[in-house]
This record gives C-alpha cells, structure tokens and sequence, in this order.
C-alpha cells in the first residue's frame, strides 16, 4: 500500500497541463488534421510536415503501453489532453449520475467496438487517407483547407469524434467512456496492470466516491482511470492505492 | 555605437552561407606595403583565392554593369562592395562607383574594406554612401610591431618609412574607427596574423579595438606570399588558442574565406566576376548562368532592391510537394527583410479550387502550368514567372539487385513492381500514365507487389528490398529520411506526360503589398531562392535545363 498523496488534486491538474503542451498539438493534428482514416499511427510516412506527430508517434505509443502495464487508464486521467478537455466540460454536464448500472456497461463496450473498427481499417484497409493532407499551414487555414476538401468519409469521422467530446456536456466524459479506441485498449490493460486505486471490503456501496468521479465509476470498475479523485471521499476510508497483489 | 552584427556575408555567419557578395575590382593602387601581400592582376592568374588577387581591373562605369547582371543573378538582398585589389580608399574609382550604385540602387547593402589609413578624411563621403558598415584591417597598434609588417605608408604624397610610418597607420585607423563607430556605422577588424611578429599582440589589438567600438573580430591566419613567401602559416591548434582568448574581448566572426579582391556569389563558392580564368571551370558556369540569369527576369523593373520588410507579413501558398524546399527558402528571405510569412504548402489541385472559389493569398506557387493560367485569367493571379520543374525517376534499392536498366524492365517477368495507383494526385496518375507511354503499363502491373495508395509509402518498401523497382519524383529520394538510400535511374522524357511538371510562382490580386509580393518572387526565382529547389530534388527555372523546360513546355506568362 502506498501513502495517500497530498494535494492530488492539484497535482494531477499539473500532471495534466504539462502533458498538454507535450501532446496538446499531437492531439489536435489527430482530430482535426490528420488525413489518415485513424490517426496517431500512419506518422511514420505522413505527409503533413508540421505535425509533431512524426517525431513523437512511436515513442508515444511505446510509452502508452508501458503506463498501461504498470498504472492501467493511468493515461486518460492523468495525460491525455482529450482527457482534460471533457473532465473540464464535465463540470458543466446536465445529465449526472443517471449513467449507471447496465446501461453503463453496455455502453462502455462501445470503446471495444471502436478499437475493432479501428483495427480493421488499420490492417484491412491500410489505414486510407479521407483528406487532402495540408502539409504546412497556419492554425485555422489549415483546418479550414482540410475540412473543405477532405472525403465525407474523414468529415464523418471528424464529427463523430467532435460529437462524442460534445455530448460531454450532457453526459460526463461520454466520448472517453463508451467511444475512445484508445481508452478501449487501456480498459484491457486496467484489469491486469501493476498499481492501481482499490476498495477494501469495508466497502459499503455508498457511491460517494462515483458523485466525485470525472467517469462517474469506482476503483477497480470499468472506466477507472486511476486518478485519485475518490481519493478522499471515502466515508469509511475503503479506498487505497497500491500494488495489484493487495486488496 | 552599432552593436547589432549586419546581415553581411563577412559579419554574419548564417548570412555567410547565404547571402551573396561582391568584390568589385576597382582600385588597383596602394598606400602602404604590407610584407605579406602580392597583389596579382591578372586574367592568366592562377586560381588564387586570396586578397589582393583579381582577374582585371574595373572602371566605374563597368562596376556598375556588373552589378547590375550580378543582382539580377543572385537577388537584390546581396551586399555589393570593394575590396581592392589594392587599398580602395587610395583610389578615387572606388568612392565613384559606390556613389553610381547608389544611384542606381537608393537602399542596396553597400561595403568597403580599408586598411584606415584615409579613413578620417573618407568617413563624411563614406557616411553620405550610406555605408553602415565597414571592415578596417589592423595588424598591430604598436609601431614597432606595424612597422615589421607594413614597412612603409604612403599619405598625402609622402612616403614615411618604419616606425614613424607605422605611427601615422595607427594613429589614423584608430581615428577612424573611433569616428565611425561614433557616428552608427559598425566596424569589424581583419587582423592577419603572422607567427613571430603579431601573434601574442593580437589580444592587445582586440583590446585596443573594442575600446573603440568595433563590433567584430576576423583573425585571418596569414598566407606567406610577397617578402614573407617563405613564412609558416599558423598552427591551427595555435590559432585557436588565440581565438578563445579573443573571444572573451570582442565577439569573433569565424568563416572567413579571405576572398579574392573580384569575388562574386556566395562565399567559398567563389567566381570572379569576368570569368577570364579558363582554369577554374566554376568561372566559365558563372558566365554561363549569367546569361541565363538575363533572360529570366520578367517581374516589372522597378523593384525595391535590399529593402526590408521589417514587421511585415506575407501569405504564401504552394503546391505540397515544394514544403521541403519553400519552407528553407521562407526562413533565409525572413531573415533577410525581416518580415513573417504565413506558408500554407498541400495539393495544388485543392489549393487552387479554393482559390478559384473564395479563398485568398498573395502568392501561390502551383503545380500545372494551366492552373495558373486559369487562376491569371479570372484575373486572380496578376503576373507569373517559372519557378521550377519535377523529374520523375525509376528507384531501385541500393545496389540495383534486379539490374534494371530502364522503363522497359519494368515489363520483365519476374521483377517485382512497386506502385501506388491509388495516390494522390499526380502521384499515381502521373506514374501509371508514364508507364502506359512507355507501353509496359500491363506487364507492370502484373509485376505489381504492392499496389500502394501513397507515394511516400513506397520508398520504404524499395528501400527495403520488397521490390526491384519503383517510379516516382525524385525530390521524394531528397527527403531526409530517404536520402541516399536507393538507386535512381532516369525513365526518357518522351514518356512523361507534361501536366504535372512544370511549377509556377505568381503575385495574387490580393496581395496587400504588391512590391513585398513581388520582392519575395523575386527572391525564390534567383539564384539563392532557387538552390533550396535544387536541394530539394528539382530542376530550377534558373539553369540551362530549365532554360530548355521553360521553351519545351512553354512556361510563359503571356
């Protein structure tokens, strides 16, 4: 077991910014400027010089997957600037804690079933380009260009994932729950990875710690992300952090 | 006092490698003797790259033609100058040329060198030059030290020898600088250093000079010539110990060539400015593109030569496939006129769909020379000139492994053809059209291991060995993460189709300032613009092969 952090709160806010000037670009050229039907892993030969995907893919992914190994989601509470985005418009979401139970789960398989249609472009279609890579740019132009003469495939594409951010608004961090490929293969790695926050038996299913939660989840259920949010909330203190082979 | 380093190919060292100069060969005569020297006029001169050499004599009035041919050739950002090949402030031709320059050319970078000895009694015609720097050469600031490498100065007519003489240099360069650095204008110090005589007074000199307000230090190791033929040239390790120590007084300026006194271009790719030496063959290319350069002016006259942009900004376009060569290009023309360009570079078929609908720049740079007749003729695009040309190869892996030796075997049994059908355009049209010329299309097809949908990605797959051959442009094996890593073989010209292979760059109607817009076309179509195109993988307009492209596909804007 691992001594409860001061101030996490604060520090996972920080955690959260720096990776957002270290990703923050990445992350938007995926959205918004990738030609590639699934972005973040045809950087090897793209065309769009400006992205600082080129540089940063691999090591990204390779890096993706350790943490994984060793904190689970880790990535999405603490790293992702997609993350961030919706935990922020999170706070402003009109539907809270109705997403629960069933319903919840059987939404979250959604991620599963992106990371499918994912991996099926990717390996059986060669990952095609939908857009007319604009190699070099200025920031709104770019998108502009992009956006004008790009297939409906990549318009569609670009939507849903703009959607599925929005909808944040009505339901709390609803693209990262039930839609994000990449949350999907983190979410596999949740159940075996090293560290993780847990419930001890003094449990009693107050819930107080899902009202305080960004995913409306609890530790070790899906949509975990490890971020310590709960941390404190717990009314008969359950709630601990530490290595997988503790409970 | 000046502190900022000029832009200047002898101050500057990223301006070194960039900017062009020229040395005009105006003053011959001399008002000192410098022990080291050997001044050589002469069209039969061995390529000697050293001060004080010159393949002839200029008169003003041919100064000022060669000038003329020289901006037209590498740009109006080039620093024009004399520097010798004698002491140009000794001869009245150099102040007159410099004035007929400016004349002609109201804000071109204007230089001199001198060795100060008439510099307080130049600086007030120097100054209404509009000279903002100058390079003052000082061996020593002790007479006895000047005295054994300047043996004797000649001022007003009269000869002094020795020690005295040496007074008079010093006092007067000291003067000079002292003025100079007074009134704005900046000074760097040439130093040559000569083992035994001048070496540890150098530091006494960067001293002396600093005190004074220089802005720079060149320590030049001497070149035994003259009375001092026999002499050793500095010990390199030796040489930087002085420099390190300098360093620490004034900040040193490390690149010098030590140009000849009739240098032209970008230094250490140096030509003389007659091109008589018929050993060197790099003067005789120097004529030859000369004359090229003539002919591939065709932006209006009266342009704003070396001004500056300070503050400035500019929207260019282009197609894509030039990023690799625009986006350097954009960085040097930056820092030349110090204004921001807004570079936006994807498939010029989408860039110029926009711009036919309703999107704006103030340059685009197309690929098809129809689209920028169709973009001149809806009265978007005011004026055009050629930019360059694409060349489209047949790529192996190292080595060659299958021997192909041309398009044919593309059509052999057994070869494994790498293509990309699917491409964007005119990736994959473009190849698959080249191969139907050639008559192989279906063989090569058949041949096919990888029928990809990106040209990029076909490089790694040749690279890799997963074919024998691919065909594609050849400024994608430029790019750094290809380069010199496959085996390029020229596919014949009858076979390529024209539409995608001439570039063009022309000035929008929107451009908010019509003479940046065209100062910057200016720039990209000279010499200077035009190597970053010739890096890049192309042909550039300004050459004797584009020369012949321009007429071939007729890249006019009529």
């Amino acid at each position: 077991m691992i001594p409860r952090i001061k101030n996490l709160h604060w520090k996972r806010r920080i955690t959260q910014s720096g990776f957002l000037i270290f990703l923050g670009e990445f992350s938007f050229y995926g959205i918004f400027r990738c030609p590639f039907a699934v972005p973040y892993v045809s950087c090897g030969n793209c065309p769009v010089t400006q992205c600082p995907g080129r540089h940063l893919w691999l090591g990204f992914w390779i890096a993706l997957l350790l943490s994984a190994v060793i904190l689970g989601r880790f990535f999405c509470g603490w790293a992702c600037p997609g993350g961030l985005v919706s935990e922020l418009l999170g706070k402003v979401s009109l539907i809270r804690g109705k997403m629960k139970g069933t319903l919840d789960k059987v939404l979250s398989s959604g991620k599963y079933l992106m990371v499918a249609v994912s991996l099926v472009v990717l390996i059986f279609l060669n990952n095609p380009r939908w857009a007319i890579p604009i190699r070099v740019g200025d920031f709104f132009n770019s998108v502009k260009l992009t956006f004008e003469h790009a297939d409906n495939f990549w318009i569609g594409r670009t939507l849903f994932v703009v959607s599925g951010l929005a909808l944040t608004i009505l339901i709390p961090a609803f693209w990262c729950r039930y839609l994000c490929p990449t949350g999907g293969i983190l979410e596999v790695f949740n159940t075996f990875s090293l560290f993780k926050y847990f419930k001890t038996n003094a449990c009693d299913d107050c819930d107080k710690c899902r009202e305080v939660c960004d995913f409306e989840t609890r530790p070790l259920e899906t949509n975990c992300t490890n971020c310590g949010a709960c941390d404190t909330s717990c009314p008969v203190d359950a709630i601990k952090v530490g290595w997988r082979g503790i409970r | 006092m000046n502190e900022t380093v000029p832009f200047h190919p002898c101050m500057h060292e990223t301006a070194h490698d960039n900017i062009a100069r020229l040395h005009l060969p105006v003053a011959p005569r001399c008002n000192i003797h410098c022990r080291f020297c050997e001044r050589k006029i002469s069209p039969q001169g061995i390529c000697k790259n050293s001060p004080g050499t010159t393949s002839g004599i200029l008169s003003p009035e041919q100064a000022l033609v060669t000038t003329k041919n020289f901006i037209e050739k590498w740009g109006n950002h080039s620093v024009v100058g004399v520097a010798g090949p004698g002491e140009p402030l000794a001869n009245p031709e150099t102040l007159e040329t410099l004035a007929l320059l400016r004349k002609e050319y109201p804000s071109l970078h204007l230089c001199l060198c001198t060795n100060g000895l008439n510099l307080p009694d130049s600086l007030a015609a120097i100054k209404k030059l509009g000279i903002t720097h100058l390079t003052v050469t000082i061996n020593g600031v002790d007479s006895r030290v000047v005295a054994k490498l300047q043996p004797w100065v000649q001022k007003n007519g009269t000869i002094t020898m020795g020690k005295e003489g040496a007074q008079i240099l010093i006092e007067n360069q000291l003067e000079g600088i002292k003025a100079a650095t007074r009134c704005g204008i900046f000074i760097k110090i040439n130093t040559v250093v000569v083992p035994g005589i001048n070496d540890t007074h150098v530091e006494t000199i960067a001293r002396t000079v600093r005190k004074l307000g220089a802005g720079l230090l060149n320590l030049m190791p001497v070149i035994p010539r003259g009375d001092l033929k026999e002499m050793d040239t500095p010990n390199q390790c030796y040489l930087k110990g002085l420099k390190e120590k300098c360093k620490t007084i004034i900040p040193l300026f490390e690149k010098c060539k030590r140009c000849r006194a009739d240098s032209a271009g970008i230094p250490g790719n140096e030509m003389d400015v007659r091109g008589e030496d018929t050993k060197c063959k790099s003067r005789r290319n120097f004529i030859k593109a000369a004359g090229v350069a003539l002919t591939g002016s065709l932006l209006s006259p009266h342009l704003s030569f070396g001004n500056t942009f300070q503050g400035e900004q500019l929207q260019v376009w282009s197609c894509g496939g030039l990023a690799e060569a625009m986006i350097p290009a954009n960085k040097l023309y930056e820092q030349m006129t110090g204004c921001t360009i807004a570079y936006t570079g994807a498939f010029a078929g989408a860039l110029g769909k926009s711009l036919l609908g309703n999107a704006k720049t103030e340059v685009f740079a197309p690929r098809v020379l129809d689209l920028a007749k169709k973009l001149k003729t809806e009265g978007k695009m005011l004026l055009f000139k050629p930019l360059c040309f694409t060349k489209y190869v047949l790529i192996t892996p190292r080595g060659n492994p299958a021997g192909i030796k041309g398009i044919q075997d593309l059509a052999n049994p057994g070869v494994r053809v790498i293509l990309s059908p699917h491409a964007s355009p005119p990736g994959g049209a473009a190849a698959l059209l080249i191969l139907q010329n050639a008559g192989v299309l279906e063989e090569a097809k058949e041949n096919a291991v990888v029928m990809g949908d990106c040209v990029q990605r076909i490089l790694p797959d040749v690279i890799s060995g997963k074919g024998d051959v691919s065909l594609v442009e050849l400024r994608l094996t430029r790019m750094p993460r290809f380069a010199g890593k496959v085996d390029i073989i020229d596919i014949p010209e009858k076979f390529i189709p024209p539409k995608p292979v001439p570039f063009t760059i022309g000035v929008m109607q929107w451009a908010q300032n019509r003479d940046l817009a065209e100062d910057y076309c200016t720039f990209i179509t000279s010499e200077r613009g035009q190597s970053f195109f010739r890096e890049a993988g192309f042909i550039p307009a300004l050459s004797e092969e584009g020369e012949r492209l321009i007429k071939r596909y007729g890249v006019y804007d009529t």
